[in-house]
């Protein structure tokens, strides 16, 4: 059954929502998990962004709510605090009238033996639809799957130091919304460059973006110190700068990541001094890059070590602002994507 | 005790240089004949071993027993069943269990079980250090005359470089091994795979190459300075075959081992965060395993050795973080290593024994590795081009944890025999 029969059968649309073009695409959606952006097909990018867009208009209006998720179960399971990325997919589901719980298990009862095998049980018999999980260590969302039967959606809301692929869309949905381009990511992407510039190594966002723009042929640089940016990095196709004036040259967005103060603690860096005066972003460097230039950040921010407070909050660069309510968007497509999914 | 013979097979003892069709005689536990077409009563019990290997009992000089302490991931019964079933008829159990063993009476009961419930022989790996603490030395003298075969704090390396130093020398008076687990616990610190492209693509930790040979390298030197023995446990790294290809040049006592993993398997495998391929040292990269091959085939490294890690399934349920190393390996490691050396045709079945046979026994100083008239008969018969699938659910282990879950293998042990007995059919 193709997906436009489907959906037509469903009454899961709400009148008022214009999701009807989109849904007439050739392209038959069928993924129920969204663990990588590594395996992510151009079309699934294209339509994720699409949904999203026609459902961003949702918590603008004066009663933010629509019925298309309606009786259905959305399972927040955060082994890892989180306030934005949990509240963004708790609000996501809400919008669209799902029902949100948040399980939030701390590491210690997981040390105590409570395995993914026994969660994936307990979620299945509290009737999930969708499981949003976020996790401390790399990997446990394809551990989770494992366990989880096809017709539960899954969506990997960052683990470890591996990747939060809703991050990495959202960050894409929000560099084009800001140039205003109307084209398909194949060709708004072509010659468009982006550096990223932090912590690579650690970071989940960072490496969830590379293998997301790449798909579309983005020019991509990493920068920061060896120590957070190895060498091997430009193994992936991607260029490797240790030095933040070069790396920013013609760029047309540039991503700074969140430094985490423990990686001075270990050693990693010498002092958050140093960093700020090698990588911090601000005024002064961002001139180096092209004069339209976007500043994009995961947030939560550490003004005055990897960005400024002036560049943070100067609308003519900052989309950070963009990315929390895009953010909102992103996971609503996602939500009702995956969970309306065929899953064949 | 009964007359048993062996018929028809092919003959491989490395130790005599020997490759031929010859049957084999065993008369109380011992080998009493060797010739072609030995002539018995009919009632004499007889194994027909055509087209399969008749070989000396396979030695494992490193495994892991969990016994005593830790019943639900091995005992000395389960794990020396998996051992037989393996080919295996002497294993070396490391000394980290619980309590360690680093006294003359676990000696004993290690031994005393292995009498009452084990199928094959132990020889026991005693503890460098008290309690592996790493402060004093543990009994030596003590350890050896109960029994101990060697001595290592396998599991971790020795970074108290004067107790070390203080081992090579002590053990040299017992012509003993200190056999050791390489890495620099500093370097590899929370990494769970080997650092390179894989883990920087799926963003988990690593451990480094430098670990491993920065600890090879000063243990070499220690080796130089005290000219006692050192045994390398699983060497992982092109950079660790190098340094111990130039030690063995230089003519300083150093052998080393491999692991069937370790020759098989390569860190891009890692993709599917399965943590039952996770085991310390990680799985290298193509560059590394190419390297240990070499190693194998050129003499730098000795033996072929398991590893066999037990682990329960809930600790290998865990993330990639918070899973324990190691994996099994008695019933696979044949198989795995024929594939690897034999039947790509880079040994010949007398040197792919040797590695097996007599290079662990030389190694370790285990009294066994050779099957002439009069010696013990520890013999192992293997059917080099039986093809088979292991299926880790029926593993005689009472651990599950393998990345060789029903993969498709060829040559296996079909008979494995101590003492005349037969602990191991097919």
């Amino acid at each position: 059954m193709s997906k436009e029969i489907e959906l037509k059968k469903t009454s899961h649309i709400s009148e008022d929502l214009n999701l009807e073009p989109i849904i007439k695409k050739d392209f038959a959606w069928t993924r129920k998990k969204l663990l990588s952006t590594k395996d992510l097909l151009k079309e699934e990018v294209e339509l994720i962004l699409e949904t999203a867009k026609v459902l961003s208009e949702i918590p603008t209006r004066p009663v933010k709510k629509v019925p298309t998720l309606r009786g259905k179960v959305v399972i927040n399971l955060f082994y890892e605090n989180s306030t934005r990325t949990r509240s963004s997919f708790e609000l996501a589901g809400k919008y669209l009238s799902a029902d949100v719980t948040n399980f939030s298990i701390s590491t210690s009862s997981v040390k105590k033996g409570e395995t993914l095998q026994d969660t994936a049980q307990t979620l299945i018999q509290m009737g999930a639809d969708a499981v949003v999980i976020r996790h401390q260590d790399s990997g446990i969302p394809f551990q989770l799957s494992e366990h989880l039967p096809p017709h539960i959606a899954l969506i990997n809301a960052g683990d470890g130091t591996n990747e939060h692929p809703s991050q990495a869309l959202l960050d894409l949905y929000t560099m084009k919304e800001s140039t205003g381009n109307d084209e398909p990511l194949d060709s708004f992407l072509k010659n468009k460059k982006i550096t990223i510039v932090g912590d690579v190594l650690h970071s989940r966002v960072a490496r969830s973006n590379i293998w997301l723009l790449q798909k579309f042929g983005m020019d991509i640089s990493v920068c920061g110190p060896p120590t957070l940016v190895p060498e091997e990095f430009s193994k992936f196709g991607i260029k490797v700068h240790w030095n933040l004036n070069d790396a920013i040259k013609d760029s047309d967005f540039i991503m700074v990541l969140r430094l985490q103060i423990e990686r001075q603690e270990k050693g990693l860096i010498p002092s958050l001094a140093e960093y700020n005066k090698l990588f911090g972003l601000n005024h002064e460097r961002i001139k180096l890059a092209k004069k339209d230039v976007k500043v994009l950040h995961p947030g939560p921010m550490n003004r005055g070590v990897e960005i400024s407070s002036e560049l943070a909050d100067d609308p003519n660069y900052s989309l950070i602002n963009k990315q929390v309510s895009n953010g909102v968007a992103v996971r609503m497509a996602l939500l009702y994507l995956l969970i309306f999914a065929s899953g064949k | 005790m009964a007359k048993l013979l062996i018929k028809n097979g092919r003959y491989i003892n490395p130790k005599t240089n020997t490759d031929e069709n010859l049957d084999v005689l065993i008369e109380n536990g011992k080998i009493v004949d060797l010739k072609k077409e030995i002539k018995v009563s009919d009632s004499t019990e007889t194994i027909d071993a055509n087209g399969k290997w008749v070989v000396p009992g396979l030695l494992d000089i490193h495994c892991h027993l969990r016994d005593p302490g830790f019943p639900e991931k091995e005992t000395i019964e389960s794990g020396t069943k998996a051992a037989a079933a393996g080919g295996f008829t002497s294993i070396c159990p490391m000394a980290n269990t619980k309590p360690v063993i680093d006294n003359a009476a676990l000696i004993e009961y290690v031994q005393k079980t292995n009498e009452k419930i084990g199928c094959v022989n132990i020889f026991q790996i005693a503890s460098v250090s008290k309690g592996l603490k790493q402060e004093e030395l543990s009994p030596l003298e003590e350890l050896k005359s109960a029994g101990a075969i060697g001595f290592s704090d396998d599991g971790r390396p020795i970074e108290n470089l004067k107790l070390l130093r203080h081992a090579l020398e002590y053990a040299k008076m017992l012509d003993a091994n200190i056999v050791s687990h390489a890495e620099d616990s500093v370097l590899c610190c929370g990494g769970a795979v080997h650092e390179g492209f894989w883990s920087y693509k799926l963003g988990i930790p690593g451990i480094p190459s430098s670990s491993e040979a920065v600890c090879v390298s000063r243990e070499i030197e220690l080796v130089r300075q005290t000219k006692g023995k050192i045994h390398f446990a699983h060497i992982s790294t092109k950079e660790a075959v190098k340094l111990i290809k130039a030690a063995k040049q230089e003519g300083l006592n150093i052998t080393a081992e491999v692991t069937p993993h370790h020759i098989v398997l390569t860190d891009e495998c890692l993709q599917d965060y399965n943590p039952n391929k996770k085991m310390n040292p990680p799985l290298r990269s193509e560059e590394d395993r190419k390297s240990l091959i070499e190693g194998v085939v050129d003499g730098t490294l000795d033996t072929f050795a398991t590893d066999h890690a037990p682990h329960t399934n809930e600790e290998k349920s865990r993330s990639m973080m918070e899973a324990p190393f190691g994996i099994i390996g008695f019933e696979t490691a044949i198989p795995l290593y024929m594939e690897i050396f034999y039947h790509s045709g880079k040994l010949t079945p007398i040197e792919f024994i040797k590695r097996l046979t007599t290079n662990p026994a030389k190694v370790m100083g285990i009294p066994r590795g050779s099957i002439s008239i009069g010696d013990i008969a520890d013999i192992t018969i293997i059917d080099p081009e039986k093809t088979w699938k292991f299926d880790s659910s029926k593993s005689f282990s009472k651990s599950r944890n393998t990345p060789f879950h029903k993969r498709d293998l060829k040559g296996k042990a079909v008979y494995t025999i101590v003492s005349g007995k037969v602990v191991y059919k097919d």
